[in-house]
């Protein structure tokens, strides 16, 4: 079976004829983990390439290996074998500090279970990646800003998934939706070019979960950012360019 | 700056963290570990502290010579050639008496220029602050510690009696410089002038005497005037320098701020045990959020540095506090052991917080640090799992870095490697013992649970399931109650034991410095009355100068026996030994033996290594003689009856010199004889020994007081360390009991399955605390008091419940949020 993915470059331009660069490649990417003394083989054979501004579902049974692909194309892990490119960097090859360095500059998240930390408030939890970024000190993609300006920033996004209201209120205080909005905000606010989001709906009700598809594209299309999305929802799948069907770590089909 | 402002996010969290609590058993323990060490450091360095500021005042002069023979004015007139200052003391025994009340004083006699260096302090009111004055009393008065104002029921301004001569009690005497050890003497204080030493009739020829001359000067003079003297010192006087005088007391206080490190030992790997688990939860509770910020780009190195600095912050927030917490309970400690105290304590060094500190440090990074510093490696894809299954850092690391820990503050505590060594060895044979017996009870209930209620069996399931962490808690709570048991039953019990193993009408009373002339008179007197007395012994004190022509000195240095061969003995003669003397080896000779033989005491003669047919040479009052070792004797000192370590067969001076003791019975509604005697014979000497147990008890009662405060604060540690073990088993705990309750199980069998894991928990720690205790206070009877076993039936019914009580409501307390969350809750968060 061919598992590479082959940009169609007509549809690539229709997308943006400006970027057509693609900023997301795999090649030959496999992994593998240890399970006692036996090798279990979760994804094998992927190629990849994802153009700038572009949205892609990757789609698949529970097991086919989605999220691990969706954990080695941001660069949270290193795959066993082949190669993963975000931008020019070739992330396989880096060490987790140097990873680091090229997520707070390239990537951000948008995570099933939100993942907001319970401590903080809304605002907060917008401001903390912020934070990070600005942190590194050179190789970040915006200069050092105060923290009145991160205030700025992240009240801004807050606005614009319309919890400005709710800014101070603690996870706890906030619904699913209203949760995952704060993440969006999150995740759109450190203004990285690509968006990686796991099952982003995958903790809403339908309704919910179609207001907040809704909010991720417009906010997608607004930022020109690239979308890469893990999902069991075709509804939510048919909202991107190019879907990606997975099963048992190789990739079925590509429409 | 930078720095800090790049780790603000994980400040952030921190902050976090601390307002919702979840550092909380850390910093408590770490607190409680700071604050044991440095209340036990600061109270002990100020002892000690008081003691080396005094050091050359400890002598009241720059060096003194002592002896039990009157200071030859030769002597005295030479120490002035040499320009030295010169004053005189004369220590002894006599009785005060007042009234109807009578006591034994330790009277000191001391010429006008006393005390050459330091000062007295004295004050109107006994147990009180007082003033400093620089010369002893004048002509006539006399200055009484504080304690003899109980004892004879007298005030300021009254009259006393002390041997045949009446005093003005003019003052209480609160502190004088050279009698730093006063406090823990049985025989209180009573200073007289010099010139009044006479006319008390004690000074007598056989008399217990000791003469000092204290000398004041340069320090080339006094080097000069020692050179010359110690030549002529000879068997009966003893050059002391400040040195000398410091060391005895410096190593005691060592010794016992080394017991008391030990204990607070105990205490810091307790928290430090308690820290490991408390920080190894808070690292688990951190992992996704760490996760989360470094898929945000955070780098491992700047999640180390953020961890070590806010480690550094908290140990030093917690080190302040735990050193100011030690400040204050070490003046608990100083309350409870105040009179035997000096009234005026020195400040603590800036080094007794020091080791509090390094205690603090060692705790917080050996065993904190591991788990939280290893979050560092903490991957980012964590996030995307569902399952919470990453070890945060290797346990086999972790225990290994804790045992190091441990030796190295064994090591800081006891500066012993032997005794780190020996402790480690013993604590690690005890924990695996402990907690083999403790696995091997809870597998035995299991088996043997099937016969109980529903509620029952679920509950030791649980005790079993839990097993790892539950034998943890009942290590480490058997052990802390097996401490307080022995501390206990060996305070009441053994010194009980030791009592009623007395016979009855056994002598409570001894009577000394009987002068030859008196003896029949003394005899008569007590026959008057009906007294039965022992038999008279002889006494004079002297000193064995050589063994074989070996040195006495050269043998007592190579002896590991801890008996006194430095001080004076008391030498005695008689046809017999008495009837609680064994010869165990070589034969006894009488009276009808020609040649002077001596019969030595077993474990005197051991010390020494002195057999049948050694000669020995004495020294008695500056004359010289040898005698044979005829036999070895075994003693029972605990007959109460006048014993020796040397008997010889007959007397060995022709010109007498001897005074005689002996001990009687007196039931207390006859103790008004005492008072009779001594009227009539005010130069003898009383021990009444009813009264000397009654200060003994007070004694290891205040002692024990003080042990139990120290263990207070490791049973602390101890309470942290059950919370953290159990509060590692809450989740899992959360998860069960969700289950079970959304499975249709209601909170009161849940509420009943804990109760009775904790309680049965307890139950065992409790039966394990009772076996530890009963073997230890078995040796310490048998092997150390000589005393029959006892079983303390109390200890084994009192134990477990207490067990149950600790543990179960510790645990309970730990775990009660299992009732209180809701099921969906607990299923959706944990």
């Amino acid at each position: 079976m061919n598992n590479t993915l082959n940009i169609d470059p007509v549809n690539a331009r229709l997308i943006d004829n400006v970027n057509v660069s693609p900023i997301i490649k795999a090649h030959d990417l496999g992994h593998t983990v240890s399970l006692g003394q036996n090798q279990l083989s979760i994804l094998k054979d992927i190629n990849f390439e994802i153009n700038r501004g572009e949205s892609v579902a990757i789609l698949g049974p529970s097991g086919a290996g989605k999220s691990t692909l969706l954990g080695l194309l941001a660069g949270l892990d290193t795959p066993s074998e082949g190669e993963v490119y975000l931008g020019d960097e070739r992330v396989s090859h880096l060490d987790e500090e140097q990873r680091a360095d090229v997520r707070a500059r390239l990537v951000a998240f948008v995570f099933q279970n939100f993942q907001l930390l319970p401590s903080l408030n809304a605002l907060e939890n917008v401001m903390l990646p912020l934070e990070v970024q600005n942190a590194q000190i050179g190789g970040s993609k915006t200069a050092k800003k105060s923290t009145v300006e991160l205030r700025k920033v992240a009240t801004d996004y807050l606005e614009r998934v319309g919890l400005l209201d709710r800014q101070l209120h603690r996870p706890n205080e906030l619904s699913g939706g209203e949760q995952q909005r704060v993440a969006i905000a999150r995740a759109f606010a450190c203004q990285s070019p690509i968006i990686f989001a796991d099952e982003p709906t995958g903790n809403l009700d339908s309704a919910t979960g179609e207001a907040i598809s809704n909010l991720l594209f417009d906010l997608n299309s607004a930022n020109n950012t690239t979308l890469v999305l893990v999902t069991h929802s075709h509804a939510l799948a048919e909202k991107c360019a190019r879907r990606v069907n997975m099963d048992s770590g190789f990739i079925s089909e590509i429409n | 700056m930078a720095v800090f402002s790049n780790l603000r996010p994980i400040f952030l969290l921190l902050t976090r963290s601390l307002r919702q609590g979840e550092l909380n058993v850390l910093i408590s323990a770490l607190i409680i570990a700071v604050a044991t060490v440095s209340c036990i450091n600061i109270f002990t360095d100020r002892i000690k502290g008081s003691i080396i500021e005094e050091a050359s005042n400890l002598l009241a002069a720059d060096a003194q010579i002592r002896g039990s023979m009157p200071i030859p004015s030769e002597w005295e007139a030479q120490a002035r050639l040499y320009n030295l200052v010169i004053a005189n003391s004369i220590n002894y025994r006599a009785m005060a008496f007042s009234g109807d009340f009578t006591q034994l004083a330790n009277v000191k006699a001391v010429s006008n220029r006393y005390p050459l260096k330091s000062h007295l302090i004295i004050a109107a009111q006994p147990y009180t602050e007082g003033e400093k004055v620089t010369a002893g009393p004048s002509a006539g008065k006399v200055w009484l510690s504080s304690r003899l104002f109980a004892a004879l029921d007298i005030q300021v301004g009254d009259n006393i009696e002390i041997g045949d001569a009446s005093f003005k009690v003019d003052a209480a005497l609160i502190q004088e410089p050279d009698n730093a050890q006063s406090a823990f003497g049985f025989a209180p204080r009573a200073m007289i002038n010099i010139d009044d030493a006479e006319k008390t009739g004690a000074l007598q020829v056989g008399s217990r005497v000791n003469y000092t001359l204290m000398l004041k000067g340069e320090k080339k003079d006094i080097s000069n005037f020692k050179q010359w003297i110690t030549p002529k010192l000879g068997n009966h006087h003893r050059w002391r320098s400040v040195e000398e005088a410091n060391r005895s007391v410096s190593s005691a206080l060592g010794k016992a701020q080394n017991f008391f490190l030990l204990a607070g030992c105990l205490g810091v790997v307790l928290s430090g045990a308690a820290i490991a688990l408390a920080s190894k939860r808070y690292a688990k509770q951190q992992l996704k959020s760490i996760a989360l910020l470094k898929t945000f780009g955070l780098r491992p190195k700047q999640v180390l540095t953020a961890f070590l600095v806010n480690l550094f912050i908290i140990g030093s927030c917690c080190i302040l506090i735990g050193s100011i917490t030690g400040w204050l309970l070490h003046q608990v400690l100083l309350m409870l052991l105040n009179q035997f105290l000096p009234v005026h304590l020195s400040s603590p060094s800036v080094s007794s917080f020091f080791i509090g500190g390094i205690s603090g440090f060692i705790a917080l990074f050996a065993f904190a640090a591991p788990p939280i510093f290893a979050l560092r490696n903490v991957p980012p894809i964590t996030i995307l799992k569902q399952q919470n299954d990453y070890v945060i850092s290797s346990q086999l690391k972790q225990v290994v870095l804790g045992v190091v820990a441990t030796v190295i503050l064994l090591y800081i505590y006891s500066q012993s490697i032997q005794l780190t060594g020996i402790i480690f060895l013993a604590t690690c044979a005890c924990i695996v013992g402990i907690s083999l017996l403790s696995r091997g009870l809870i597998l035995a209930l299991k088996k043997s649970s099937e016969r109980l209620s529903q509620n029952w069996r679920l509950g030791i399931n649980s005790l079993h399931r839990h097993q790892a962490f539950n034998s943890i808690q009942s290590t480490v709570f058997a052990a802390l109650l097996m401490l307080v048991f022995i501390l206990v039953y060996s305070r009441s019990g053994l010194i009980s034991q030791w009592q009623k193993q007395l016979p009855e009408n056994a002598p409570n009373h001894f009577i000394f410095n009987i002068f030859p002339d008196d003896k029949t008179a003394v005899e008569k007197f007590f026959a008057d009355k009906q007294i039965h007395i022992e038999d008279l012994y002889p006494m004079i004190p002297g000193r064995i100068i050589t063994v074989n022509g070996v040195n006495t000195r050269t043998l007592a240095r190579e002896s590991e026996s801890n008996i006194n061969y430095r001080r004076e003995l008391n030498l005695s003669w008689a046809n017999q030994p008495g009837p609680d003397n064994k010869v165990v080896s070589g034969n006894w000779k009488g009276f009808d033996e020609e040649k002077l033989y001596v019969s030595a005491e077993q474990n005197y003669a051991n010390g020494l290594g002195i057999v049948v047919g050694d000669q020995l040479r004495f020294s008695v009052a500056g004359y010289e003689f040898d005698a044979e070792v005829s036999s070895v004797r075994s003693v029972e000192w605990d007959s109460m009856n006048p014993n020796f370590y040397m008997l010889f067969n007959q007397p060995f001076l022709k010109d007498g010199g001897e005074n005689w003791i002996t001990s009687f019975y007196l039931p207390e509604q006859k103790k008004n004889t005492i008072n009779l005697l001594i009227k009539q014979f005010p130069h003898i000497s009383i021990i009444e020994l009813d009264q000397t147990l009654e200060q003994v008890k007070t004694i290891i009662d205040n002692v024990s007081k003080a042990v139990e405060f120290i263990l207070l604060l490791v049973s602390l540690s101890g309470i942290l360390l059950l919370v953290t073990s159990v509060q590692a088993t809450l989740d899992i705990r959360l998860q069960e009991s969700a289950v079970i309750r959304v499975l249709g199980g209601q909170k009161k069998l849940i509420r009943s399955r804990l109760l009775i894991e904790f309680f049965v928990l307890g139950i065992i720690a409790g039966v394990i605390a009772a076996a530890g205790a009963q073997i230890a206070l078995y040796f310490l009877a048998v092997e150390v008091f000589s005393l029959p076993n006892s079983f303390y039936i109390s200890l084994w019914t009192a134990a477990p419940f207490i067990g149950a009580g600790l543990i179960g409501l510790v645990g309970w307390i730990s775990v009660r949020e299992v009732l209180t969350l809701s099921p969906l809750y607990v299923l959706k968060n944990h």
